[in-house]
């Protein structure tokens, strides 16, 4: 079975930020408005992280995309106390939202802080309302993250089911890989060797989030400076 | 040439606000800067910038782009202006202060964020926000630097100095 993963180049990531708005589109994720995204409840499936270091003159940003790490042991499915949220076999921690209570444990566990609860039903003006069919609406009182935009490994599935063929690593591709314009984003099968994810995530210039912690996510990150080979973060 | 650039020709490079007269002009020189509003009165310059999402004021007609956290100090749905830490501090000003910016063409109200990057004596504001009208996310959101921005042009050339205007900042 595929175990599904992400490479981030930062080297290339220029924090345009396009991963995120395309994320939203094809997720029919709502925006939260100027009041309730001051009280930190505006979700986003993806986020660039702009970490500021150093004092001036020596002063450095650093653009980190961070969508869920889709974590090979998942904090947020351990406390769920109704199997809402679940890691499958393909190494995707899944979602049932009509399972989900609203308790938020999963939201709290999480040390990437990529559960996002929805506060308030839904809401889009009605220019707004051409949804992607592919993917449902979530209703108030539940909480929702980043899938790997797994409905389009659904949509693939069927394609080469259709044309009587194995799955390659160009059917599948989640739309903020797809976005990127400086192509900074790699996905694909983490246990397929030949595959290029695979290959990077052992790079020298490779680290992960928090790895300390033992989720051992699977979003890798490739530090800047490729010239140099990197250096860790 | 020296025969016609007489008085005339310096009388209009005095017009102009160009430092040199005579040949002078018209060969490779140096020309200073110029600004508008002196440092004592108005001690820092005012550096607009056009933040990805906005588009160049576009992305204010659009929920999602409003949203999207700003670069480098993660603004939503507002403008703001970026004041280095130290400079901050000695004006007691804190991350989140609402700050008039002011220059001699006019003031308006918008929010300080601290920002290491910002060098001592400039500020930093992003264009795209303070439209007038452009729909219901656009209109009455946020401030626009350039309605303080003064008209000064670089005296070698002609070119517009857009970031030749100098402003004071205070507490709102």
């Amino acid at each position: 079975m595929p175990r599904w993963g992400m490479v981030i180049d930062l080297d290339k990531c220029t924090g345009c930020q396009a991963c995120v708005v395309a994320c939203r589109v094809e997720n029919n994720v709502p925006f939260a408005g100027s009041e309730q995204a001051e009280m930190g409840r505006a979700i986003f499936w993806i986020e660039v992280l702009s970490i500021v270091e150093g004092e001036y003159p020596n002063v450095r940003t650093r653009f980190i995309p961070r969508p869920c790490m889709q974590c090979d042991h998942p904090p947020c499915t351990a406390v769920c106390p109704t199997g809402a949220t679940y890691k499958n076999d393909e190494g995707l921690v899944a979602q049932i939202y009509p399972r989900c209570i609203g308790c938020r444990y999963c939201t709290n566990a999480c040390p990437y802080t990529v559960k996002f609860f929805n506060w308030f039903k839904p809401q889009w003006p009605a220019e707004m309302r051409n949804f992607n069919p592919d993917v449902a609406v979530r209703p108030v009182g539940v909480v929702e993250k980043c899938t790997f935009c797994h409905h389009r490994l659904q949509k693939a599935k069927e394609q080469v089911k259709i044309e009587g063929r194995e799955l390659r690593e160009e059917d599948y591709v989640p739309a903020c890989v797809q976005t990127c314009p400086t192509k900074a984003m790699y996905f694909g099968d983490l246990d397929d060797p030949k595959s290029t994810v695979a290959h990077l995530a052992k790079s020298t210039r490779t680290f992960r989030l928090l790895e300390d912690l033992g989720t051992e996510p699977k979003v890798y990150y490739l530090s800047e400076g490729e010239w140099y080979g990197g250096r860790k973060a | 040439m020296r025969a016609a650039a007489g008085k005339p020709v310096d009388e209009l490079l005095k017009k102009l606000g160009v430092a040199a007269r005579g040949d002078r002009a018209f060969l490779p020189h140096y020309e200073p800067p110029r600004f508008i509003g002196e440092e004592k009165d108005f001690p820092f310059h005012l550096n607009t910038f056009k933040p990805a999402t906005s588009a160049g004021s576009r992305g204010a007609s659009q929920p999602h782009l409003q949203e999207v956290p700003a670069a480098p100090v993660g603004q939503k749905w507002d403008s703001w202006v970026e004041v280095n830490p130290k400079v901050a501090k000695q004006l007691g000003i804190v991350d989140g202060d609402w700050v008039w910016v002011e220059s001699p063409l006019g003031k308006f109200k918008t929010q300080a964020r601290l920002y290491p990057g910002a060098m001592p004596n400039v500020v930093n504001m992003p264009m795209g926000q303070g439209h007038k009208a452009y729909g219901r996310w656009a209109q009455g959101r946020g401030a626009n630097p350039n309605q303080i921005l003064g008209e000064e042009r670089d005296g070698l050339a002609g070119f517009v100095a857009w970031y030749a205007t100098r402003v004071r900042l205070s507490k709102a």
